[in-house]
């Protein structure tokens, strides 16, 4: 005889905002960015947006890519309303990433005062730094959130000492969404937590 | 997989120009010189590497232009001679960790239509 049992059915989260998803600003953004500072919002339509970046560096040098709006790619919201929610991927190459946010201010860190990314430094170079296989073309990981108006993250592009020239491609997945706040929050909805980026960088061991 | 084949000449043979968000491996090179001479075929990888900053000590790196006005000033990725009478294959095990970052120009030690050069490459 048969044992009958409840058939398991695996759930994935979406990897992006959808439709009717809801999320919730933090209420450590800056007063600059007041339309969205502490604000719960519904997304109201969503289209995604392939897009590619690509820079031939030299060996041992850095480029420092500028997503903003007036002096780098233009790839910010240019509405209050606008969410851009981004997905990273890199194609593999010899080189790596360090995040700023703001310019000069690396976000991946360790808590004791020395332990920031120093690219004078062999050892320290590396801390922090995303390489392309930890966010792969194929499946990118690093997700970014860029709302209007908001400070220039950078992506600090570094090609590694020894290998001649390198081409770094960027594959983005720029998720277009636009929010509405009149709808109030349904109550048996948790609204997914936005942070500002320097909440991370600033975290501290308790 | 796209292949192409050009003639031996000393000025450089287009093989493939840069795809803007893709590096380029070659799969195969054949060199069929049926000529008079000896052919030695250089592969120029011709690219323009954008200024950017070194990253020990901070100083600036300005653009360089690398073979994309003159192709004799690109790098040299692959290099081979070829008797008169013979001919060469490259295969895939041969060429798998050869990368090319820009357009990818043949250039021959001796202009001559009867040295004959196919490869075949992927873009990815």
């Amino acid at each position: 005889m048969l044992e009958l049992r409840p058939t398991e059915v695996p759930t994935t989260r979406p990897k992006i905002l959808l439709l009717d998803h809801w999320i919730k600003f933090s209420d450590k953004f800056p007063d600059t960015l007041n339309h969205v500072k502490g604000r719960t919002a519904r997304i109201a339509k969503q289209q995604q947006v392939p897009y590619e970046l690509s820079y031939l560096l030299k060996s041992g040098c850095y480029y420092d890519l500028d997503p903003s709006n007036e002096a780098g790619e233009a790839i910010y919201p240019y509405a209050a309303q606008s969410l851009y929610e981004v997905l990273i991927g890199f194609k593999p190459g010899n080189y790596m990433c360090h995040l700023y946010f703001p310019a000069d201010f690396p976000v991946y860190r360790l808590d004791y005062p020395t332990m920031v990314v120093n690219l004078n430094n062999a050892k320290l170079k590396y801390l922090g730094a995303i390489k392309p296989e930890d966010s792969p073309d194929t499946d990118p990981r690093l997700k970014l959130y860029f709302v209007y108006k908001l400070t220039p993250i950078i992506f600090r592009l570094i090609v590694l000492e020894g290998i001649d020239y390198e081409k770094i491609t960027l594959n983005l997945l720029i998720n277009r969404c636009s929010m509405d706040f009149s709808t109030p929050l349904p109550p048996d909805v948790k609204p997914k937590p936005i942070l500002y980026l320097t909440e991370i960088a600033e975290m501290r061991a308790e | 997989m796209p292949a192409i084949k050009q003639d031996a000449y000393t000025s450089g043979r287009l093989l493939w120009t840069e795809a803007k968000h893709k590096k380029a491996t070659l799969t195969g090179l054949t060199v069929d010189n049926q000529g008079v001479s000896p052919e030695t075929i250089s592969l120029y990888d011709c690219f323009t590497a954008i200024s950017g900053v070194w990253a020990s000590g901070g100083a600036a790196q300005a653009q360089e232009d690398l073979g994309t006005t003159d192709v004799l000033s690109g790098k040299i990725r692959k290099q081979l001679t070829v008797p008169a009478g013979e001919t060469a294959h490259l295969g895939d095990t041969d060429l798998k960790d050869l990368q090319f970052l820009g357009s990818v120009y043949v250039v021959a030690s001796v202009t001559d239509t009867g040295c004959i050069i196919t490869a075949q490459y992927q873009l990815r």
